[in-house]
């Protein structure tokens, strides 16, 4: 059963599909300085900890540019942005609802493919397309009965 | 999952893979030369795997393997507990779809940015991070399990000053003021490693500390028999019985029994409130 959150996710990515042409990235006046605040505001309207969606919006930044190779070098050590984040909370918390409202921005930045849910990893792991993986996995609660 | 049969080696395959420059030998399957043959995989690049998961407290560490600590997989996770002061939200409200455009707008500006980050401007407060960090880790009580994590962690900070100082200036160039917005949030990974290291990162362990907490919970007056009974009735008795007794064998805590005229009553109170009396 929707809680009244996904509901309302639902209800705007409806509506973000319904305009035609799409969002023009370009046109719109409002800025964000900061892309893991700003996330973090415009998601925050749930009983779920602000911290939950930091994460998400930290994840999102990191593989943003682990897909495009992006490293840090440290002295004779390099490193890519592989980021394996868990987010631990009591039952109830809104785990899952919180990942799933990063679903607008990624649409509307067309950026689906940055992000896998757990339901095609099985598949993936067991085919070619895992060559090319570059992207987000994300694991919840479902992966119980996986 | 991962734990299952059919996963048998992912968890290893993963963890190569993790920071891991070079490319992956392929997998190659048997072939019968018919069309049903599975296709190997043969890897272009080595893949770059980024992992949001999500689990409550209780299935995490009932699930967890012994392995899952000692062979590195679990201390590459950064693990976020959010155990803060929750809020009631009795009406949700919707997110301000006017923010959407902007962020995306954002993120894709992001998605362009390549090169190799540029940590000039903060690799003397890395250097100090580094050293006083490492003296707190290492006087953890597991110190063993402790220096897996902060092997990471040390690896873990770099990467959010660079993801925090794109997400505030587009820019790979990481700033002091990104490097402490880094800090501050490696410091709440640090509180969660240290206060998840005495479970020894096991569901035994796991057990043990809930109930550890809830004698504590109770205060100096302690807990009585039948109410920590009551609160783990789910637990096997004798699971029970045995993970208590751990608890007084390691002196964390007393349990004692009041007499007052009729049957004694046990009571466990924990070593933080315990006097010496009992």
């Amino acid at each position: 059963m929707a809680t009244h959150a996904e509901f309302d996710i639902e209800r705007l990515l409806a509506k973000l599909d319904g305009q035609p042409g799409g969002i023009d990235l370009q046109e719109q006046p409002q800025t964000i300085p900061d892309f893991i605040s700003g996330y973090a505001d415009y998601a925050d309207v749930l009983e779920a900890p602000r911290i939950l969606h930091e994460i998400v919006a930290i994840q999102l930044v990191a593989t943003a540019l682990n897909r495009n190779g992006a490293v840090i070098r440290l002295g004779a050590v390099r490193y890519s942005l592989d980021l394996w984040t868990l987010l631990l909370s009591g039952s109830g918390a809104g785990r899952s609802t919180t990942i799933g409202m990063a679903k607008p921005t990624i649409e509307a930045a067309h950026l689906e493919n940055l992000e896998i849910s757990v339901r095609w990893v099985v598949a993936l792991l067991s085919t070619r397309t895992f060559q090319r993986i570059h992207a987000v996995f994300t694991f919840g609660e479902r992966w119980r009965s996986g | 999952m991962l734990s299952t049969q059919q996963f048998a080696t992912v968890k290893e395959w993963l963890t190569d893979r993790y920071d891991n420059f070079s490319v992956p030998p392929a997998f190659r399957y048997r072939v019968k030369g018919t069309d049903q043959d599975t296709p190997s995989i043969e890897f272009m690049q080595p893949p770059r795997i980024n992992i949001l998961a999500t689990s409550s407290d209780e299935w995490f560490f009932q699930n967890l393997a012994q392995e899952d600590s000692t062979g590195g997989f679990l201390a590459r996770w950064m693990i976020v507990r959010a155990d803060g002061p929750r809020r009631d939200v009795a009406i949700p409200l919707v997110p301000d779809p006017s923010l959407i455009a902007p962020l995306a707008a954002r993120l894709t500006q992001i998605a362009q940015l390549k090169g190799e980050a540029d940590l000039l401007a903060i690799q003397p407060n890395y250097e100090k991070w580094y050293t006083d960090t490492k003296r707190r880790f290492e006087s953890q009580p597991n110190r063993a399990l402790a220096m897996a994590y902060f092997n990471r962690h040390r690896g873990h900070i770099l990467k959010l000053a660079l993801v925090f100082e794109v997400s505030q200036s587009g820019t790979l160039k990481v700033s002091t003021a990104a490097w402490e917005r880094a800090v501050e949030f490696a410091g709440q990974i640090e509180k969660c490693i240290f206060d998840m290291l005495p479970t020894g990162m096991s569901a035994a362990g796991y057990d043990l500390q809930k109930i550890e907490d809830r004698i504590r919970q109770a205060g100096p007056k302690g807990i009585s028999q039948n109410d920590l009974t009551r609160g783990f009735q789910a637990m096997n008795p004798k699971d029970r019985e045995q993970k208590v007794n751990t608890l007084i064998d390691a002196g964390r805590i007393y349990r004692g029994a009041d007499s007052t005229g009729g049957r004694p009553k046990t009571w466990y109170r924990h070593a933080d409130f315990h006097q010496g009396e009992a």
